[in-house]
């Protein structure tokens, strides 16, 4: 009971702060990650609006009213929806951090459902950085860590630039020394 | 001679028999339906073909499968076009699996797979190897390695052998076990569980199992209208002949009673079929258990590769004294996995023995070293609100089939949730203490789960909107064992993320070894 008595407007807003506040040791991932995660979003928005578009065209018929209504909701669809989807990313991004010691490597990420790995340095089998043609252009990568683990065989990093990765890695793996598997 | 480590070992003769026993059986089903779909009898040739093919594949593959002991590895050779050349290091074998169905055990061989880590499929099958080839394989493979091991718990396992062993005493093992059971001499096996006639029918008449093959059944039924033409056409009977609804009650319970019969019943010959002569084996750093009526399964778990210890009881265990216990290993398919026969290494306990079965298992662990904490105080009321939740759904539910009636699931729901949600939230606990993390939950059944910390991977600590509304949240250990996570909800946030960071800290302390 005494729980309730707090106010419950300042358990609410504790509760649904989107970045919480990340120890001072952590790093956030590269700020160009952003755009590189919007290109995706960008293209297939682009090609959803469209989509929608033609189909209201053939609708209201293909003549000049109908063409420019249908462009201009597409317009208008596709603003609305990048606006939401760059807040999204934007939270993402804020929500993400991640941490190396001596022990082990640290990353919390998610929005809504906040989720945090703790990864012990002696379990990492092996890293990779991947880099696809996208991140490439905009200077980042991923790194993936391989376990022995069966629900986590795999915990991966999206959005740190290509050195700090490639730097990561090398970090993780040689410092490892032999784990004696 | 038999010392030179370069000796070839070539298959049993007979694996050319079960090789092609093996294909036939699995072209015997798309045969039988060629043959039946075209109703014509020269479609013969075509499956003849086929079986002809596979025997020449069976004679090449006796032919060129090798295998021979080299310095630390077991080196694997064979091909016809396609040659292969796999060295499985002795250190890396996590398990030499064996199956042996009724004419395996007729000709004294066994199917034989030797298992690594590496998750998906055996790193060598050998089908089909005799039986002493097997013993020399493992006196080889695990004779190698326990060598460049001690094993410092050999003293204090030996001293809980007697206290164990269900039935028989640890000595009458010799005399007892068949011929294919037998377990290699090398280091001192000692039998610590075995189940008899008795014990099976206990474990069938505790369990659920039948109403896997009642549900089934009823679903065949179902699936025939069996029910609409005999359920319902007696029910007309009996309203017809004018009898009183005594009857039909006595009827009715008398179906439930039947029923329940039936699951017993099928729950003992399951057991009978599946666990027919179970027996777990301590050989020096290994555990074995064999079991099985008509197919006879052999598994080898190294003790330092148990990754997950799960102890269970359903309510009828519980309330007779007993509890199963359940490892988990890495490596092996998932599929394999999922057999629960595989996993068990005491399908039956008593409770008073479990301590002693632990001691085995897991030599380090200390029961008085784990300290239980509870979960967040409010994590009751979060069961109970899914309980309301529950109840307005089956309300919703029962109201669109039995009308103005069907509104009382609400408050019997809702009760019910109010009584259950409580104990819920009361015994869900989680312990460290001795090198170890622990978690066990249940009202009905109870579950105790088990992990050395020296064995986890990746630690998570996860929170949902609903969890972050009172700072709460959950923890999941990720171990290298195929199915299990250790993991438990509604913990207070803070706790959960120290409890994460420090079980994270000691597991990197320690270096990972299979």
């Amino acid at each position: 009971m005494s729980e309730d008595s707090h106010s419950p407007l300042a358990h609410d807003a504790d509760a649904f702060q989107i970045a919480p506040p990340a120890p001072s040791s952590s790093e956030a991932l590269d700020p160009a990650w952003v755009p590189a995660e919007l290109v995706t979003y960008r293209v297939l928005l682009v090609l959803l609006v469209l989509a929608g578009a033609a189909l209201m065209a053939w609708a209201l018929g293909f003549d000049l009213i109908g063409i420019a209504a249908a462009l201009g909701s597409a317009a208008l669809m596709y603003w609305l929806l990048m606006s939401l989807v760059r807040a999204l990313v934007q939270r993402q991004f804020e929500a993400t951090s991640w941490r190396v010691d001596d022990a082990h490597l640290r990353i919390c990420k998610g929005v809504w459902w906040r989720r945090e790995l703790h990864v012990p340095r002696s379990r990492i089998q092996h890293t990779d950085v991947t880099q696809g043609p996208l991140q490439r252009s905009y200077g980042v990568a991923t790194l993936v860590v391989h376990t022995a683990g069966t629900a986590y065989s795999t915990v991966s990093l999206d959005g740190l630039t290509h050195a700090r990765a490639q730097q990561l890695r090398d970090k993780l793996v040689l410092e490892n020394g032999d784990d004696g598997v | 001679m038999e010392s030179e480590p370069e000796e070839v070992h070539r298959l049993h003769p007979l694996s050319l028999l079960f090789r092609v026993g093996s294909s036939a059986r699995q072209l015997l089903l798309p045969a039988a339906l060629v043959l039946f779909a075209s109703g014509r009898l020269d479609n013969l040739y075509w499956v003849s073909a086929f079986v002809g093919v596979g025997v020449i594949h069976g004679v090449f593959h006796y032919l060129t499968y090798r295998y021979r002991f080299a310095g630390d590895e077991l080196v694997v050779r064979g091909g016809v076009i396609f040659r292969f050349e796999r060295h499985v290091p002795y250190a890396r074998i996590q398990n030499i699996d064996l199956r042996q169905s009724v004419f395996h055990r007729l000709f004294r061989v066994a199917d034989v797979r030797v298992e690594t880590g590496s998750g998906a499929a055996a790193e060598a099958r050998l089908q089909v190897l005799s039986l002493d080839a097997v013993d020399r394989m493992r006196e080889r493979i695990f004779g190698e390695r326990d060598a460049e091991r001690s094993t410092p718990h050999e003293g204090h396992a030996a001293q809980n052998a007697g206290e164990l062993g269900n039935t028989a005493p640890a000595h009458a093992h010799d005399a007892a076990t068949p011929e294919h059971a037998r377990p290699v001499a090398s280091p001192a096996a000692r039998s610590l569980l075995r189940l008899g006639p008795r014990e099976l029918i206990a474990f069938g008449l505790l369990s659920q199992r039948g109403f896997v093959i009642v549900a089934a059944a009823t679903g065949l039924a179902l699936e025939f209208d069996l029910f609409n033409e005999q359920l319902l056409g007696l029910g007309k009977s009996l309203e017809s002949s004018a009898l009183d609804r005594g009857l039909g009650w006595a009827l009715g319970v008398a179906l439930v009673l039947g029923v329940l019969l039936a699951v017993r019943l099928l729950s003992v010959v399951w057991a009978f079929v599946n666990l027919h002569g179970f027996e777990l084996v301590a050989r020096g750093n290994d555990l074995q258990t064999s079991a099985g009526l008509l197919t006879r399964h052999t598994a080898t778990i190294p003790r330092r590769r148990i990754q997950v210890v799960t102890v269970s009881a359903g309510l009828l265990q519980r309330w007779a004294g007993f509890v199963a216990v359940k490892v988990d290993t890495a490596g092996g398919s998932e599929l394999e996995a999922q057999s629960s026969t595989r996993r068990w290494v005491a399908p039956l306990l008593r409770a008073s023995q479990l301590p002693a079965l632990l001691a085995e298992l897991l030599p380090e662990f200390q029961a008085e070293a784990l300290q239980w904490h509870d979960r967040h105080a409010r994590a009751a009321r979060r069961l109970f609100k899914r309980w309301v939740l529950l109840a307005l759904f089956a309300t919703a539910g029962s109201h669109a089939v039995f009308g103005t009636w069907g509104l009382l699931a609400l408050p019997l729901v809702l009760v019910w949730g109010r009584v259950d949600a409580p104990v819920r939230a009361r015994r869900a606990q989680w312990a460290r203490g001795g090198g170890f993390f622990s978690v066990r939950h249940g009202v009905w059944g109870h579950r105790w789960r088990l992990v050395a910390e020296d064995k986890l991977q990746v630690v998570s600590v996860a929170a949902s909107p609903f969890d972050r509304r009172w700072n709460m949240a959950g923890i999941l250990t990720d171990t290298a064992g195929t199915t299990f996570s250790v993991q438990l909800g509604y913990l207070d946030a803070d706790v959960a993320r120290q409890l994460a960071d420090a079980l994270s800290r000691r597991a990197s302390l320690s270096e990972f070894a299979w």
